[in-house]
């Protein structure tokens, strides 16, 4: 080994962290399905906390003029119920099923970038924490999710509860960032061989585009946010009217951001109910380039539709009609793909059981989110319908009745490929119905009340306005949501400890990720995975049900000679114990420290702006710190190797 | 291994320009590659190998199937000439419109003669440029459409 | 204390990982990020272009723009886009000392262009243009100052890719004492432009000064290194620098264009016309 040119030395003061098991295992890890599961865990506890503060205001507005919480408590409760729900919890779930799948399905080993991945979890939880500090010092952000200036400015939203969620949203953009250019990469640059990009699963095409997303939009709050951010802290002139600024230019940004967002946020769930459908229904997916294509249309025209959110601040004739026919314009994309999925399910062997249930709920609730929202596509009708409950009722249709019921599905489905267990059917089933029900009785009336001219964010309403009675309702369905919660929460408790063992391949499933065992071991695939077909793992063990019902296609002429041995399931029958007799010469990347030292500074910098100065540059150092640890610090460390 | 190979030597064009451009593969104006892994020519300094005689042999140096120092040298130039003559063009009294198109074109120019060259676009694998693509037109429309939406385009 | 050494084998462990596309992870990356980072400056030029002639007060562009001290920044910032270049060329073919030298040469002019953005910063600042007192100066700040961030992870980036051309590789203790000298002279800079009003005035030229002779000691102790190593497995690592290098200077040239030369004429005059007309 003289030959070795050595490129770098540093002091490495902490041993490199070797245990598999324990708390530090889980802290230094870099395994893509470890980080999928906290992920996953760390959003489904701001999932609690965010659910819990709308339970808050639907008990405040359950009846009028109530004096449950102060008006400022209320501003309080619906700006961090909002940037919860989209910011940690419907994207880092999201995430959590990037983590975990996108490397199963594309048959890699883990994602290009394990400490990057690390890196991106531990910004996401810290930034996370950071803006639900604001709690602790009573100034939780006030000034909605969408921070419209010149309410944010300084000048008028005093404290530092519009700081919290300025700076907390700049740390969550990184995440968010550093988790797209990794999975971006990934999906690129580590497909098995033969998965061209029209042989991918639909739910890696959705990952693609919404990292493309993810990569284009957050640059743009970004800007927005280090502009209200040097307004407030350095007294610069971004929406400053007295100087000449623009209020209605941050909307411009913000909105920018804003739509794309809406379908990073929806996407994903596309993916989900795109797989599960043609699994319970034991059909191919229904025309699956034009789900891939009409994803890809979404995402395009998606950036073309901001000026939707702003109808009313008076573009000029011409720039509204042009935004409303592009807003119109993308429901046929999204029709397109709601046509696929009936497709798929028509004439299927259709099961009915938690994962597809959840799955048609999120076809059904996302039809009527999607036609409310071409209603406010019309500009006059959306100048009727701006800022009152017809609008929460349509944004809670597609990300709740959307996004959150495709996760749900996602969960129950692939549960069993995560841990090795079922979920309870029957559980699932009741968590099903009790959501279903809970969110249509939330949600359906609100249009009936936005109509009536409720508006939004209001803490209360007078008795004479006829509201009430409506919103007791709305309110006995945000508890049976709730109620539905927790029978998830009981369901994972009770199969935790006694569930049914699942098998590597329970659903008879068409992806890659069940041709491995369950719960999948540490290197995923003994072996990677020859890719020669769309749904591989289907058509390697049924060759002849694909080769009748694809004759025209041409790759499938390749398919025939398979053999016995080549179909069956091999990977799925190697135990873990047998491997690790035999060096197979899979090297996995180490653990690391560092990732989770940059990922603490950075919050930890970004928190110490609204604080004394010595505090940032103590921040600044622990982050330089880590970045150079991780810099210094090899994939693997050389002693692993000999 | 040399950088001038006999075969190759004997297809070379003649004329200075296409021998500039030349690619090696009977194609003109294609700019050479930079990848190509080859040993040390003997006696490089900081601005590449001394040519033999001023006179006939200085820019054989270029072509091949790679890059050299002088190519990029010449790039240089030619980006230098385009500053000074952004700096003369906005000295001179021009009519805005004129002034402002012709500016924003040489700063294009620019742009893309080191995007390509420089940063070996033009060379390298198809992703980058999609990848990179994606990310400068979206840029253009959107923020093309922010100026116009906020009338500001003619400004 | 563990020393953790990285060598050619395990540092470049992904080059030879197979890929689907065949390039490499980090490459990939870069490519996307600089996608990226074009909606990120896209979005501060259009706000500088969306307030342009908006502010209320002056000093306006016409009394504050040097445009010939800028074009020769601009120079300054160009060739060290070929000095880049020339460093990649180098690497590639394996001559680790001139490699060492371009690189440097390229950290150098990188330096060069973010003391005449001091100059400029200080100039403005001298003359009443602050990032408070009018539109002007808040979108000529904020987007002239992240690019000159960006301008400045370069410089420390290629210092440190100049390290691992040096015979025994890149030592932390060296990339340590390279950035403190390197911040020094930051914060020499920031006093000198009254962000740090504790070491405004002469103590901020001081320690400018100090910082760029520690910087520039340091480098020229690196440049007199010298080794017969090969340094061709680095290549993708600076083809990456290069590459954000680059874009650094494409931004540049945008901004060079539409905040200097198209807007340089911009004054009270067009201010009050737009206002009223």
């Amino acid at each position: 080994m003289a030959q070795e040119a050595v490129i770098s030395t540093f002091p490495n003061p902490f041993p490199r962290p070797k245990s598999d098991t324990g708390i530090w295992s889980w802290i230094t890890t870099v395994d893509h399905k470890r980080i999928g599961t906290m992920y996953g865990i760390s959003a489904f506890m701001f999932f609690l906390v965010g659910g819990t503060e709308a339970l808050i205001m639907r008990l405040q507005l359950a009846r009028a003029d109530s004096d449950l919480v102060s008006p400022e408590v209320y501003n309080q409760l619906f700006t961090m119920h909002g940037t919860t729900m989209i910011f940690l919890v419907v994207m880092p779930l999201s995430a959590a099923f990037f983590n975990w799948l996108v490397p199963l399905m594309i048959g890699a080993r883990d994602v290009a970038f394990p400490r990057l991945n690390a890196f991106s979890y531990w910004t996401f939880l810290a930034g996370g924490l950071l803006i639900n500090l604001s709690f602790a010092f009573n100034s939780a952000p006030n000034a909605g999710w969408f921070g419209y200036a010149n309410l944010t400015e300084g000048a008028y939203a005093l404290g530092n509860n519009t700081t919290f969620w300025v700076i907390g949203l700049q740390v969550l953009g990184i995440a968010s960032l550093a988790a797209a250019f990794n999975f971006l990469v990934t999906i690129i640059n580590l497909r098995a061989p033969g998965m061209s990009f029209m042989k991918m699963p639909v739910f890696i095409w959705m990952a693609l585009i919404v990292q493309i997303l993810l990569v284009l939009a957050f640059p743009v709050i970004t800007v927005a946010l280090i502009e209200l951010q040097f307004d407030r802290l350095y007294l610069t002139n971004f929406f400053n009217p007295d100087a000449g600024g623009e209020p209605v230019y941050w909307q411009h940004m913000f909105w920018l951001f804003g739509h794309p967002e809406v379908y990073i946020l929806i996407l994903p769930a596309m993916g989900i109910v795109s797989e599960v459908l043609p699994v319970f229904s034991r059909k191919p997916l229904f025309g699956y380039p034009f789900v891939v294509f009409a994803g890809a249309a979404i995402a395009f025209m998606g950036f073309f539709v901001w000026s939707h959110h702003m109808f009313t601040t008076g573009l000029g004739p011409a720039a509204t009609s042009a935004f409303a026919l592009s807003t119109m314009a993308i429901a046929v994309p999204t029709g397109i793909k709601i046509f696929n999925w009936i497709g798929t399910i028509w004439g299927g062997q259709i099961k009915l059981n938690s994962a597809m249930l959840f799955s048609i709920g999120f076809v059904a609730l996302f039809i009527v989110g999607g036609l409310s929202g071409v209603s406010h596509a019309s500009p006059p009708t959306d100048a009727q319908q701006q800022d009152t409950y017809y609008i929460v009722a349509h944004f809670h249709y597609v990300l709740f009745g959307g996004s959150l019921f495709g996760l749900f599905s996602g969960v129950y489905y692939w549960w069993p490929k995560f841990t090795g267990k079922f979920l309870s059917e029957k559980l699932g089933k009741i968590h099903f119905w009790l959501m279903f029900v809970g969110m249509n009785l939330t949600f359906f009336p609100m249009h009936w009340l936005g109509l009536d001219g409720m508006p939004r964010r209001i803490f209360t309403y007078g008795g004479d306005s006829g509201w009430e009675r409506t919103n007791e309702w709305i309110t006995v369905g945000a508890f049976i949501i709730a109620l539905s919660i927790l029978v998830f929460m009981i369901n994972y408790v009770k199969t935790w400890r006694a569930g049914t063992v699942a098998g590597a391949d329970p659903w008879d499933a068409r992806t890659l990720e069940w041709s491995i065992p369950s719960p999948v071991p540490v290197y995923n695939f003994v072996k990677i995975p020859q890719v020669d077909a769309l749904d591989d793992w289907w058509v390697k063990k049924y060759p002849e049900t694909v080769l009748h019902q694809e004759s025209h296609d041409t790759d499938s002429g390749q398919l025939a000679p398979a053999g016995a041995e080549d179909v069956l399931p091999m990977q799925a029958r190697v135990s873990p114990e047998e491997l690790l007799g035999e060096d197979h010469g899979i090297h996995l990347p180490d653990k690391s420290y560092y990732p989770l030292i940059a990922a603490l500074g950075l919050a930890f910098f970004g928190g110490s702006l609204m604080s004394a100065w010595w505090l940032t540059l103590i921040a600044g150092l622990i982050m330089l710190y880590g970045v150079m640890g991780w810099i210094f610090e090899p994939v693997n460390d050389p002693e692993d190797h000999h | 291994m040399t950088t001038e190979q006999p075969e190759s030597e004997q297809q070379r064009p003649g004329n200075f320009l296409k021998r500039l451009f030349w690619h090696g593969d009977h194609r003109y104006l294609l700019i050479p590659t930079t990848y190509a892994q080859e040993a040390n020519p003997e006696g490089e300094g900081p601005f590449g190998k001394a040519p033999k005689t001023w006179k006939t042999k200085w820019w054989d140096w270029t072509g091949g199937d790679h890059a050299s120092v002088f190519f990029y040298v010449v790039v240089g130039v030619i980006l230098s000439i385009m500053t000074l003559a952004e700096y003369w063009i906005f000295t001179t009294d021009l009519e805005q419109v004129w002034l402002n198109s012709s500016l924003f074109a040489l700063s294009a120019i620019k742009f893309f003669m080191v995007v390509a060259f420089f940063m070996h676009l033009k060379f390298d694998n198809k992703w980058f440029t999609y990848l990179f693509a994606s990310g400068f037109i979206l840029a253009m429309a959107i923020f093309m459409s922010i100026l116009a939406l906020t009338d500001k385009l003619n400004g | 204390m563990a020393q953790a050494a990285i060598t050619a084998e395990h540092h470049g462990s992904d080059h030879h990982e197979e890929t689907t596309t065949g390039l490499g992870h980090r490459k990939l990356l870069m490519w996307s990020f600089l996608g990226s980072e074009c909606m990120f400056f896209g979005s501060l030029i259009a706000t500088y272009l969306v307030y342009r002639n908006q502010s209320k007060v002056g000093p306006w562009p016409d009394e504050i723009i040097d445009v010939p001290l800028t074009t020769i920044s601009t120079f300054v910032l160009l060739m060290s886009s070929l000095a880049m270049v020339l460093a990649l060329n180098y690497t590639q073919r394996n001559r680790p000392n001139l490699a060492r030298f371009w690189i440097l040469m390229t950290a150098a002019l990188g330096s060069g262009f973010l003391g005449f953005q001091a100059f400029e910063f200080t100039e403005f600042f001298h003359e009443g243009l602050t990032p408070r007192i009018n539109l002007f100066g808040t979108t000529f700040f904020v987007l002239t100052g992240f690019h000159g961030a960006h301008v400045t992870v370069g410089v420390l980036w290629l210092l440190m890719m100049s390290g691992t051309t040096t015979p025994k590789g890149l030592h932390g203790i060296t990339l340590l004492g390279l950035l403190l000298a390197f911040y020094t002279g930051l914060a020499g800079v920031l006093g000198m432009i009254d962000v740090i009003p504790q070491i405004e005035g002469t103590p901020g030229v001081i320690i400018f000064i100090v910082g760029v002779i520690a910087t520039l000691g340091i480098g020229v102790w690196h440049f007199s290194l010298k080794t017969e190593m090969a340094v061709d497995h680095q290549a993708e690592n600076l083809e990456i620098t290069g590459l954000y290098w680059h874009f650094v200077d494409i931004v540049w040239i945008v901004i060079f264009t539409v905040v200097y030369l198209v807007s340089a004429n911009d004054g009270e005059a067009l201010a009050e016309g737009l206002l009223h007309g």
